[in-house]
C-alpha cells in the first residue's frame, strides 16, 4: 500500500468511522452506512485537510466510491502506486 | 388554599410527631417547626411586610430556610427562593424584578451588600413573640411562588405558581408515588428548587418526616444517615445515583434496608444506571418524572414495573394531558414539541406577556418528544438547543446521553458549532477519566457509531475539565462554544 493510500484509508477511518476491511475501491455509500451527505462533506473538509486539494461541489456529489476520489487525487497529480 | 395550611392541619394533628431532622441530626416536631414559624411571620409583620408581598430567601438546606419558608406563607407572602449559590447580580436582578420588600439569608456574605433590603435570619428571633393563629394564611392571595429560571442566554424568567398549582402537585405526587405519613425522605437536593421542596410540601401534608442533608458531598455521610434514620425515600439526580453507583454501590445497597421508592428528576438517566438501580435494589420502587418549574411533574414513569419503557419519562401525572407538536392533530412516534395542560401549569411569567408561550391553553415546554402508542413519553431535548446539520436535526441531551454510556466520560455536553459547509456541526465537550491519547477522540467517536446516525455523532471532541453549567445545572453551551474561538 501507498504512503498516500495509507493516508486516505486512516482518513476514512477517522472520519466516516469505517472498519479496515471496508477501504475498498468499489465501497461507497451503498457499503459504508456513514457515507451520506453529511459524511461526504466531512470527506471533503479532511481530503483538504489532508492532501491539500479543495474538491468543488460537483465533484463531491460524483463520488461514488473509495476508487472515484483516488482517480480524483490521481488526477491533481497525487500518486496512488505502489 | 395556603399550602402553610397543609401543614396547620398537620401540626394540629400531629404536634409531636418528628417533621424534620436537621443536618446536625437534631429533630423538630411538627408543633416546634409551626412555633418557629408562626414568630418569623410575626417578623415579617414587624417588618412591614404585608401578604401579597414578595419575599426573597436565599438558603442552604437547614431548618432555619424551612422555618424562613413557611413562616413567609404564614403570612401569605409570595416567595421567591434563589439558590444559595447564586451569584450577588441573580439576587440583585431578582430583587428589583420582583420587588420584593426583603431577601432573607443566614447571613450577608461578602459582594452582596450592594442588593438593598437584606434581612440575616435567624440571628433576630429570638423574643419574637408568635402570630397569632386567626392571622395566618390570609385569605385572597392565590400565589405562592415566583421561581426564576436560570436560562441558558438571555434574561432569566420567573414563572409564577399559585397555591392551587402546587396543591394539585402534592396530591398528584403522593397519589402516583404512594407517599404516606410513615415515609421519611432524606433529602440532598437544594430546597429552594421544586424537586426537592415539592416533597417538603407532600411531606409536611401528609405528616412525614425529612432528614434534611446540605448536599450530595460526603457520599458516605449521606449513606450512613441513610441507614441510621432508617429513611424510605431517597430522591436524587441522575449525575448523583451515577457517583453512588459507580463508588459506593455495596455501600448504598446496605444503607438503603429500609428505603421503599427512589425518584429521580427529568435529566436523562442513562438506561445503563436505570437498570443498575434495578438490579442493586429490587425490593424499591423506582420513579423519574419529567417536567418543568412551569409545569411540575408532568408525568412520570414507575421503571420497576415498566422494564420495557426504561427510556421514556412515562405517562401523564394524574390531571395533567400532554400533546406532542399540535394540541389538535397531536403527533405519535414522531419527534414534536412537548405540549402540557392541567393543574399544575403556571398561568405565566412574573410582568411578562406570556402568551407566546401557550398554544389554545397548552403550555409550550420547548421541550422535544416523542409519545409511542401507548402513551409513554420520551424526552429527546431542547427545541432552542437543537442543532441543525445540514437540515438534520440534533438534540444535544440524545448524543450526551451516549457519551456518557463511554466507561471513560465522567461528563459531557454537546453543541453546535458554526460550519461553513454544514450550517452547524455536532462538536462534544468531554471531562474525561484520566488524560487522553492520541486514539482517544477517535475512540469515543467510534463508540458512538452503532448508538448514533453518523450526522449525530460529534465531528470533533474537546477534552475539558468541567462542564459549565448554570445554578440550576443547564449546561452552558454557549460558553463552551466560545471557548473554541478562545
Amino acid at each position: 500500500m501507498s504512503p498516500n493510500d495509507v493516508k486516505l484509508r486512516n482518513l476514512l477511518i477517522d472520519v466516516l468511522l469505517i472498519d479496515e476491511d471496508q477501504y475498498r475501491d468499489d465501497f461507497g455509500p451503498d457499503e459504508i452506512s456513514s457515507w451520506d451527505s453529511v459524511g461526504m462533506v466531512e470527506i471533503a473538509v479532511a481530503v483538504e485537510q489532508q492532501f491539500g486539494y479543495m474538491l468543488a461541489p460537483d465533484e463531491m456529489v460524483n463520488l461514488r466510491s473509495i476508487g472515484d476520489i483516488k482517480d480524483l487525487l490521481r488526477s491533481q497529480g497525487i500518486d496512488f502506486a505502489e | 388554599m395556603n399550602i402553610a395550611e397543609n401543614f396547620l392541619a398537620t401540626a394540629r394533628r400531629v404536634p409531636e410527631r418528628t417533621f424534620l431532622i436537621g443536618v446536625d441530626d437534631v429533630h423538630f416536631s411538627y408543633g416546634e417547626i409551626l412555633s418557629r414559624a408562626r414568630r418569623v411571620c410575626r417578623l415579617l409583620e414587624m417588618r412591614g411586610v404585608d401578604a401579597g408581598d414578595r419575599v426573597i430567601l436565599t438558603f442552604p438546606n437547614s431548618v432555619d430556610y424551612l422555618c424562613a419558608y413557611l413562616g413567609a406563607h404564614l403570612r401569605g407572602c409570595v416567595v421567591t427562593l434563589v439558590d444559595y449559590r447564586s451569584r450577588p447580580e441573580h439576587v440583585g436582578f431578582v430583587r428589583r424584578d420582583t420587588g420584593a420588600r426583603l431577601w432573607m439569608s443566614p447571613g450577608m456574605r461578602p459582594g452582596y451588600e450592594g442588593v438593598p433590603d437584606h434581612f440575616s435570619f435567624p440571628a433576630t428571633l429570638d423574643g419574637v413573640d408568635e402570630a397569632p393563629l386567626d392571622a395566618l394564611c390570609p385569605e385572597g392571595q392565590p400565589l405562592a411562588l415566583i421561581m426564576y429560571t436560570s436560562g441558558t442566554t438571555g434574561t432569566p424568567k420567573g414563572v409564577c405558581l399559585s397555591h392551587a398549582n402546587l396543591q394539585h402537585s402534592i396530591g398528584a405526587i403522593a397519589s402516583w408515588a404512594e407517599i404516606s405519613e410513615s415515609d421519611r425522605e432524606l433529602t440532598t437536593l437544594p430546597l429552594t428548587h421544586l424537586f426537592g421542596l415539592a416533597h417538603v410540601h407532600i411531606y409536611w401534608t401528609l405528616g412525614g418526616s425529612v432528614v434534611l442533608e446540605e448536599a450530595l458531598r460526603d457520599v458516605p455521610r449521606v449513606l450512613r444517615r441513610l441507614a441510621t434514620h432508617e429513611a424510605t425515600s431517597f430522591p436524587g439526580t441522575p449525575a448523583g445515583f451515577k457517583i453512588i453507583l459507580d463508588r459506593f454501590a455495596n455501600e448504598f445497597r446496605e444503607a438503603a434496608r429500609s428505603l421503599r421508592y427512589i425518584i429521580v428528576n427529568s435529566a436523562p438517566m442513562a438506561e445503563e444506571y436505570v437498570q443498575r438501580v434495578l438490579d442493586l435494589l429490587p425490593n424499591v420502587r423506582f420513579y423519574m418524572y419529567y417536567g418543568l418549574t412551569e409545569a411540575s411533574r408532568s408525568s412520570y414513569i414507575r421503571y420497576d414495573a415498566h422494564r420495557d419503557k426504561l427510556r421514556t419519562v412515562g405517562r401523564p401525572s394524574p390531571g395533567s394531558e400532554i400533546r406532542v407538536g399540535s394540541a389538535a392533530e397531536p403527533l405519535t412516534g414522531e419527534v414534536g414539541e412537548i405540549l402540557v395542560r392541567g393543574p399544575h401549569v403556571t398561568n405565566g411569567y412574573w410582568q411578562t406577556d406570556s402568551s407566546e408561550y401557550f398554544t389554545d391553553g397548552w403550555f409550550r415546554t420547548g421541550d422535544l418528544g416523542v409519545l409511542d402508542a401507548d402513551g409513554f413519553l420520551t424526552w429527546t431535548g431542547r427545541l432552542k438547543e437543537q442543532i441543525n446539520v445540514d437540515g438534520l436535526k440534533v438534540a444535544p441531551a440524545e448524543v450526551e446521553a451516549v457519551l456518557r454510556e463511554h466507561p471513560r466520560v465522567r461528563d459531557c455536553a454537546v453543541a453546535g458549532a458554526e460550519d461553513p459547509l454544514t450550517g452547524q456541526s455536532v462538536v462534544g465537550f468531554v471531562v474525561l477519566d484520566g488524560e487522553p491519547d492520541a486514539r482517544t477522540e477517535a475512540d469515543i467517536r467510534r463508540f458512538c457509531k452503532p448508538k448514533l446516525e453518523f450526522y449525530k455523532i460529534p465531528r470533533k471532541i474537546h477534552f475539558v475539565d468541567t462542564i459549565p453549567r448554570t445554578d440550576s445545572g443547564k449546561v452552558k453551551r454557549l460558553s463552551l462554544l466560545s471557548t473554541l474561538s478562545e
